[in-house]
């Protein structure tokens, strides 16, 4: 029978799967991409690897890209299956492809290896073959996702306390691996955010590690890989993902984002840190709107209008979970700036994403020193953490953060 | 897609598939049943990516196409409807309305795009099997399968043939504390198949759909894959990538203690007397002497409970312990008159069987009381 021809933007409400499971193309990485291809071309591929790197640099989008294509390699050498599974590893030259974060731009030409060999681009599947479909649903029986965002929406409508990998999570893998593969090839976990796996969760990844099943791939997907245990880093083959340069951010952003102007693309660019994933995701949330707010409320100092304006700034965005997590990441960010404007301040002309954050800096750099400008962005990072781990109420969070860092008529907190 | 289809022809394939299905699921589409009409059929496609369901049906096909739909939302709608209704499929954007009578239903559905399919790929080894002879093979072990997930390689039946010259394919399946092993004469064509184990759930699935069937199935498996073929319905299983233990060496094969009692009256003192022992452990002891069973329990908390039962034996006298679940499980199996048991000393695996019957044996390890 003939399938119907569906455009994917045509998606109903409710499929609409994470970006990073649907990304076609990646900007920059091309040595960790090389160090695949090598490690895939020597034969001895290592069982498991940790993708570590910052927040939104494009890890769990190569994560996915590159188990889709192993994927795919196995599905075209099993050759087609009946009804389904005709692998057409074409390059689709001009595809409308689903809504998502890279999407809606032309397929880059396969990329070359180190080795100057002829591998397959990653990127390369069409959106349309039955493994990209399959991979973005989470459908395909030979992938197992652990998606800590996915998890903790419930099952079967029942949200989850806290936002943790657990024990039966890990368990899943267990049995995936317990089972033999659908194809006659790789069986692939892969775990975005591992570091959210509490303690006996990693115990029992760690079984796994230990005695790696046949055929079986473990790609880890972190940013904050310190928070694994050392003995789940140390069996695991690390690519660390550098963030991308100012002139690359600059590029993906021309391209992805061509409805904002230059200024607002750059200053983007810059305070997502080299992350583009975060870049895009502050532009299409109005994240710049809402740092210029933040900071124009940090250095407002009026006891009567300053608390008041405080007030409402975080019930506007407390309301909204996606701004709230931008409003934080923008903050740790700051005090992180802070730390490094303390310990050297740039000589000369000013380097920082946005005119008004250099004042800010510049006012706030000499009410502490550098040791306990550290020690603000350390307890700062702890509480997102745990905000968003634990689920603390918004608003109490914004206080605390605004709170510490000095509330107009009340002394800055001192530890 | 556009079709009719009377209400006892959908529900009957329905059940088959959506029982495939889990409840609780964080991945949308896996909840979904794929529905795909074709020329005077409905094919519906369930699974939880370790094995799948396909079914077809008869169908007054108007259009062709096809879609995924909520398999439980489906099944328990067409359950509700009366016996004898015509139900009327028709597929427009991303809805499916279902029509039966002045009953109106709107269902969402998900693209078929993003159904995962089960690739079967290469199926080299090929045999028919009686619907009777499977049925056999999993009623007589599935007890014994085990739920332990740390031993995976347990969690499912062992298949394979026997490597002398008795021409037999077996099935094995054991916990550790018991052990059931049946067999059927081997299927032309099977003596080359590698040993596989096919998990719990495809064994479970697999003998709902025996159920009501008697004719023969076509079984093709790799090392990684299994396929049993009815008329109208094909279940593919992923296997358990596993070794399983080497079993034979637990038969016992010096045991020269036998005792053959009354199955039925064995199974009924079994369940009396275990009232008394307590949760956890669950022990009977059974004292033989020449002629004659005595079982008793003792339980600090409870108190006791003893019985005689006439038996044959000619042995010396013995006591020997079993957990009284594992005993009533076997004697369960056992469809004839008696049960033969052959032990050898109060902590060494006994067997269990049928005298009249050689399809079928049972290992139980004893218990210390």
């Amino acid at each position: 029978m003939a399938r119907a021809p569906r455009s994917p933007s045509a998606e109903p409400a409710g499929t609409s799967f994470p970006a990073w499971r649907t990304a076609r193309r990646i900007i920059g990485h091309e040595q960790a991409i090389g160090t695949l291809h090598a490690a895939a071309a020597s034969g001895r591929m290592p069982h498991a690897w940790l993708f570590a790197g910052p927040q939104g640099v494009g890890k769990a989008s190569l994560a996915c890209a590159w188990a889709r294509s192993l994927l795919a390699r196995q599905a075209t050498a099993m050759g087609a299956q009946e009804g389904k599974g005709t692998a057409d590893f074409s390059l689709a030259a001009e595809h409308d492809s689903g809504p998502g974060l890279f999407d809606d731009e032309k397929v880059t030409p396969p990329s070359r290896s180190e080795g100057g060999q002829e591998d397959e681009d990653f990127f390369a599947l069409s959106a349309d073959h039955p493994v990209f479909r399959q991979v973005a649903a989470g459908s395909h029986p030979d992938l197992l996702i652990l998606d800590p965002e996915e998890m903790s929406a419930g099952e079967g409508g029942r949200a989850r306390a806290t936002r943790q990998i657990r024990v039966e999570d890990v368990r899943r893998i267990h049995r995936f691996y317990a089972h033999t593969a659908s194809s006659e090839g790789w069986r692939i976990t892969l775990i975005d955010e591992a570091e959210a796996m509490n303690l006996s969760a990693a115990n029992a990844l760690l079984k796994i590690l230990e005695e790696p099943p046949a055929r079986g791939l473990l790609i880890l997907v972190s940013h904050q890989p310190g928070r694994l245990l050392p003995t789940i880093r140390s069996r695991c083959r690390t690519l660390v993902f550098q963030p991308l340069t100012l002139s690359d951010m600059h590029d993906f952003l021309a391209e992805e984002a061509p409805e904002c102007d230059a200024p607002t693309r750059d200053a983007a660019a810059r305070l997502a840190e080299g992350a583009p994933g975060r870049a895009l995701n502050l532009l299409r949330n109005d994240g710049l709107t809402l740092y210029r707010e933040l900071l124009g409320l940090l250095a407002d100092e009026n006891v009567a209008s300053g608390l008041q304006a405080r007030a409402r700034f975080i019930e506007q965005v407390a309301g909204d979970p996606e701004r709230h997590r931008l409003v934080l990441d923008l903050w740790r960010d700051l005090h992180a700036r802070l730390v490094r404007f303390a310990v050297s301040p740039p000589a000369g002309k000013e380097e920082g994403p946005l005119p008004e954050e250099a004042v800010l800096l510049e006012r706030w750099c000499c009410r502490s020193s550098p040791d306990e400008w550290i020690e603000r962005w350390e307890r700062t990072g702890r509480l997102i953490e745990q905000a968003e781990r634990l689920y603390l109420d918004r608003k109490q969070v914004l206080w605390t953060l605004f709170a510490e860092d000095g509330l107009p008529g009340v002394e800055p907190h001192r530890s | 897609m556009k079709l009719s289809i009377e209400r006892n022809t959908l529900l009957k394939a329905l059940s088959h598939v959506q029982s495939v299905v889990e409840r609780r699921n964080t991945i949308p589409i896996l909840s979904n049943v794929e529905l795909d009409a074709d020329e005077g059929r409905l094919r519906l496609t369930a699974t939880d990516l370790d094995l799948a369901i396909v079914e077809e049906v008869p169908a007054n096909v108007d259009e062709a196409g096809g879609t995924t739909v909520p398999a439980h939302t489906l099944h328990d709608i067409v359950r509700k409807l009366p016996a004898g209704a015509e139900i009327a499929l028709s597929l427009a954007g991303e809805r499916l309305t279902l029509t039966a009578g002045r009953a109106r239903f709107q269902l969402a559905c998900l693209p078929r795009e993003d159904f995962p399919t089960m690739a079967t790929g290469d199926l080299p080894y090929r045999f028919d099997l009686a619907a009777s002879a499977l049925k056999h093979l999993i009623d007589r072990t599935r007890f014994a399968i085990s739920m332990e997930e740390t031993r995976y390689y347990l969690n499912g039946i062992y298949f394979h043939v026997s490597e002398d010259e008795s021409a037999l394919l077996k099935a094995v399946a054991t916990d550790g504390h018991r052990l059931a092993r049946a067999q059927v004469p081997m299927p032309e064509g099977a003596a080359a198949m590698p040993g596989v184990i096919v998990p719990r759930k495809t064994v479970l699935e697999l003998r709902k759909l025996v159920e009501e069937y008697d004719g023969t199935i076509a079984v093709a498996l790799s090392d990684t894959k299994i396929r049993f073929a009815f008329d109208s319905a094909v279940l593919t299983s992923k296997l358990i990538d596993g070794t399983f233990p080497d079993y034979e060496r637990v038969i016992p094969t010096g045991n020269d203690k036998r005792l053959v009692v009354d199955c039925h009256a064995f199974a009924e003192s079994v369940d009396r007397v275990a009232t008394i022992s307590s949760e956890k452990s669950r022990s009977v002891k059974l004292s033989l002497e020449t002629d004659k069973l005595t079982l008793s329990v003792t339980s600090p908390e409870h108190g006791t409970a003893t019985e005689e039962l006439p038996a044959e034996y000619e042995g010396e006298p013995m006591e020997i312990g079993f957990n009284a679940r594992y005993l009533l499980d076997i004697l369960e199996q056992i469809e004839g008159e008696k049960v033969e048991a052959r032990l050898q000393n109060a902590t060494s695996p006994t067997i269990m069987r049928d005298p009249e019957d050689d399809s079928a044996l049972y290992v139980l390890m004893p218990m210390r009381v």
